[in-house]
């Protein structure tokens, strides 16, 4: 990952997103899964994933269900009805966010 | 794919132990954490030991290992505890329970007037509450050490519950006592401040006591199906 201080506000979101695309997830699974859409631009580090996805049950954005597979417990995560509006907001907020870096970083020429 | 044994599961279990996690429902987490990448080393690597994929696997948590998991986590529960307690409080200064409120301190007030000796009787009703708030804490360390006993296992929410997420040194009564002073007659302003004081304090413990903490027990069993057969 090129610069992993510039993804860091962005993690919440991230998770987010991943939760309302998937019914529900674990925390290996999600770093898997942003690994693999980044091409591994992104490795969401665990020491960040599991304080995020605690700070997000505590606010009651996610549930959380505990399912023996294999021959272990996993802890899903899924988005609660809160999550859900949640994901709408950072989205958006993420999206403005990008609009603005670009029009900072790639101004539009002009030719009057 | 080569899967972990129920041995090495086991073995993993007590690897978290080892590095200060204590809690079995943070451990649980962890053990599938390392389980998965445990397994997904061997898909690559099928002749890596055990103890070499989990070596490879720990160093990934960083420096601190699990240590910033579990404060981070006690401090979520903490917070999402006293958030539910807020919660439940603001109901009694809303209608209809406001009354209820209300008609509590205005009681209290108009009791303590009619009393002479309004210290004494102050610091007997803080010794009563007092001893209601030890009642349930002891209960509450009774049934812990009972679960670990039977079990082997501790969780971090009912430590949390115990906790009272955070306010059992603030719910404690027993801190406000010497500013009682026996000396002094107490004026209306003064039974009026003690009578909503001690009004708000009985709530937040009965509220913390009797509706947050048997919610997040029944929030807690339903997600952990093994705690619910406790």
């Amino acid at each position: 990952m090129g610069n992993s201080n510039l993804y860091k506000g962005s993690l919440t979101t991230i998770i987010l997103k991943l939760l309302n695309e998937n019914d529900k997830m674990y925390g290996y699974e999600i770093t898997q899964k942003v690994k693999e859409l980044t091409k591994g631009e992104l490795k969401i580090t665990e020491g960040a994933l599991y304080p995020s996805l605690h700070k997000l049950e505590a606010d009651g954005l996610l549930d959380v269900e505990v399912m023996k597979v294999d021959n272990r417990l996993r802890k899903y995560y899924k988005l609660t009805p809160d999550g859900t509006k949640e994901t709408a907001v950072k989205l958006a907020d993420l999206e403005t966010y990008i609009k603005t870096m670009q029009a900072l970083v790639t101004p539009k020429l002009r030719f009057d | 794919m080569q899967r972990l044994t129920e041995l090495e599961i086991e073995a993993l279990y007590n690897f978290t132990k080892k590095h200060f996690v204590e809690w079995y429902d943070v451990q649980t987490e962890l053990v599938d954490h390392l389980a998965n990448g445990i397994e997904e080393q061997w898909e690559e690597k099928p002749n890596l030991t055990f103890d070499d994929a989990l070596k490879i696997e720990f160093k990934k948590f960083g420096v601190f290992g699990f240590s910033e998991i579990v404060e981070e986590k006690t401090s979520a529960l903490e917070k999402y505890y006293r958030k539910e307690v807020w919660n439940c409080l603001k109901e009694y200064f809303k209608f209809p329970k406001i009354i209820l409120t209300f008609f509590s301190v205005w009681a209290l007030f108009k009791i303590l007037q009619l009393i002479e000796n309004t210290s004494y009787v102050a610091v007997g009703l803080m010794v009563g509450v007092l001893f209601y708030y030890s009642i349930f804490l002891g209960k509450e360390g009774v049934k812990l050490k009972k679960i670990q006993k039977k079990t082997g296992k501790k969780w971090l929410f009912e430590n949390v519950i115990t906790q009272l997420g955070g306010f059992v040194h603030l719910l404690n009564i027993g801190i406000y006592m010497p500013i009682i002073n026996f000396d002094k007659q107490w004026d209306a302003l003064a039974i009026l401040s003690f009578s909503g004081c001690l009004v708000i304090y009985s709530l937040l413990l009965y509220v913390s006591i009797k509706v947050v903490s048997p919610k997040l027990k029944a929030k807690f069993s339903k997600e952990h199906p093994e705690y619910k057969f406790l």
